[in-house]
């Protein structure tokens, strides 16, 4: 692997993975503040 | 709010003094880090000469957040910063007394510890006065700075560990600037070493300046 | 509102709805001001410009006359930079400062200051590692004591520690005000670090090699993609930053909702038992036999017990 891939990589992949535990955060929190009534992702819309 | 200032730099030398803290644990503290950089970089006086500087303000670093610590404390009994509040002392003569006392009991340090880092290490200075500047202003900035970061973390259980984390790479341009001076100073370059006072000089007073404006409403939220 | 007044208010109101059905507090209407649709056109735009970015900096852009393949490191590098140096740093002081200024003071510039200084410390890291990344094959080492990685490195660390502080548990109010004072403190030394670390570099070595300034004869689809790059991460930072803003939003709202309906659970209990309200102890930490031995004399106090 090149030093120009491993660049790439480890930017994008770290950034997905800060998106990711970012999104995971956020709906968990909303789940406990919300409660399950709304639960499902369509009703944020 | 010099008066202040002189009060409160006062009572906090005072106290300092009383307890002898500074005297029996960091001035011992200091030295003792002599002792370790000899130890690390082994005995051949050459080397510890042309390192000498830098780890002459490394050591004072150190023992200035100790120093810090010390001037916090003196404010972490329950209710005293509620008196401090209500005193109706100026909180900018506050700040700018607990920085001069830091400031004195760091410029003691500093005297002690290069009388040892002359002996043990070697080290001479050929422009006195210039490497006294340095330290003067050195000095100033890193005790303002510490003050400011002492406050933030007055009351909080994690001083101990949080305060070295918050000051150390604030005061990074002060280790830089006055070791610069400090290894021109040693060799007699004044010119390279006065540029660097115009890092030292803006430092010190920035952090005076800033301290003397934050200081109150960080004594609200403590 | 201060801290009390607000836990009080939830209180009252989680108090209200104890008898009926037990109510969110964050209903739809919160819902929808919390997450508005500019977020997720921002997000999908960041997502595409990203794609396009790797696309073309990978495989359509020409490799560099004097660079060869490395420049196309230089369509990553530059934008990350300026994220984390310029939009999330600077956005975290301009927001610790309108907190502090009394006529602009709000928890909305605290939680925009800690969301940015964290994304911000994300980039940061990057924009190191891109940096050793190209610096390796370009200089043939992982780090120079050079002026921009210095600084940087301080940056990086002068922000972690913003963000030890903010894990110190406090009231929003305090916590909020020592943070951006945090902030301004470790801003103002940002110049004096630049200064410092380029004389320190200047006086001692002579220059380096270093020159990350494109060269004037570039390439038209090199440029597009370049600017392309910054777009992207712009819009990529700005996502984060607002979905790190609610989660900061939110988390603080969890903490004061849960005390506030802790304290209308210890009302309602008082008032259904007609004692006056204890504060020391919570019912559900008094053992089973004190409870029933209290049984009948609800007057005594669980101090007499004890004894």
């Amino acid at each position: 692997m090149s030093y120009i891939d491993s660049g790439y990589a480890v930017c994008l992949a770290t950034l997905a993975l800060y998106a990711v535990v970012l999104v995971a955060r956020r709906r968990r929190i909303e789940r406990e503040a919300v409660g399950e009534r709304v639960g499902g992702r369509r009703r944020w819309r | 709010m010099l008066r202040d200032a002189w009060l409160v730099a006062g009572r906090d030398l005072r106290i300092e003094a009383r307890s002898r803290v500074a005297l029996w644990q960091v001035l011992p503290f200091a030295l003792l880090a002599l002792v370790l950089f000899a130890f690390a970089l082994g005995p051949d006086r050459a080397t510890l000469a042309s390192a000498a500087p830098g780890l002459f303000w490394v050591a004072v670093l150190f023992s200035g957040v100790l120093a810090v610590h010390r001037s916090v404390a003196i404010e972490s009994g329950e209710g005293t910063r509620d008196g401090l509040r209500l005193s109706g002392l100026d909180p900018a003569g506050i700040f700018l007394g607990k920085a001069a006392a830091v400031a004195l009991q760091l410029a003691a340090l500093e005297v002690v510890l290069w009388l040892g880092m002359r002996v043990l290490f070697g080290v001479t200075i050929r422009a006195i006065w210039l490497a006294v500047a340095a330290a003067a202003l050195a000095t100033i900035g890193l005790a303002a700075a510490g003050v400011i970061y002492g406050a933030l973390s007055g009351g909080l259980r994690v001083r101990e560990t949080l305060l070295p984390l918050l000051v150390l790479p604030v005061v990074a341009p002060v280790l830089l600037a006055a070791s610069r001076v400090w290894s021109a100073a040693a060799v007699g370059a004044v010119g390279a070493g006065e540029s660097w006072l115009r890092i030292l000089g803006p430092f010190a007073l920035v952090y005076l300046a800033v301290g003397v404006v934050v200081y109150g409403p960080l004594l609200e939220a403590g | 509102m201060s801290m009390t007044e607000e836990v009080s208010a939830v209180a009252m109101k989680a108090m209200k709805d104890h008898q009926g059905e037990p109510r969110p507090v964050i209903d739809d209407e919160l819902h929808r001001r919390l997450r508005p649709r500019w977020v997720r056109v921002t997000g999908v735009a960041g997502l595409l410009g990203l794609t396009a970015t790797v696309v073309l900096g990978l495989w359509v852009t020409p490799p560099d006359e004097t660079q060869g393949n490395l420049v196309r490191l230089v369509y990553l590098h530059p934008p990350v930079a300026w994220v984390a140096l310029y939009l999330a740093f600077g956005l975290a002081a301009l927001s610790s400062l309108l907190y502090l200024w009394r006529r602009t003071r709000s928890l909305f510039w605290d939680r925009l200051a800690a969301a940015s200084v964290e994304v911000g410390v994300v980039f940061n890291a990057l924009t190191l590692a891109t940096g050793m990344l190209w610096g390796r094959p370009t200089w043939g080492v992982w780090w120079t004591w050079d002026a921009r990685l210095t600084s940087t490195a301080l940056l990086l660390v002068l922000f972690l520690g913003y963000l030890a502080l903010r894990r110190v548990p406090a009231a929003p109010e305090v916590r909020a005000r020592r943070c951006a004072v945090a902030a301004i403190v470790a801003f103002v030394d940002v110049p004096i670090v630049h200064f410092s670390v380029v004389w320190w570099q200047t006086l001692h070595q002579g220059a380096t090699v270093l020159n990350p300034d494109l060269s004037p004869t570039i390439h038209g689809s090199m440029a597009w993609t370049l600017l392309l790059g910054f777009l992207a991460m712009t819009a990529v930072f700005v996502w984060m930053v607002s979905i790190r803003y609610r989660i900061e939003t939110l988390a603080d709202e969890a903490v004061t909702r849960s005390l506030a309906t802790a304290l209308a659970e210890r009302w309602a209990e008082d008032e259904a038992s007609g004692t006056a309200p204890t504060f020391g102890l919570g019912a559900s930490s008094v053992p089973e036999e004190v409870v029933s031995a209290t049984r009948g004399d609800p007057q005594m106090s669980v101090g007499e017990i004890v004894r």
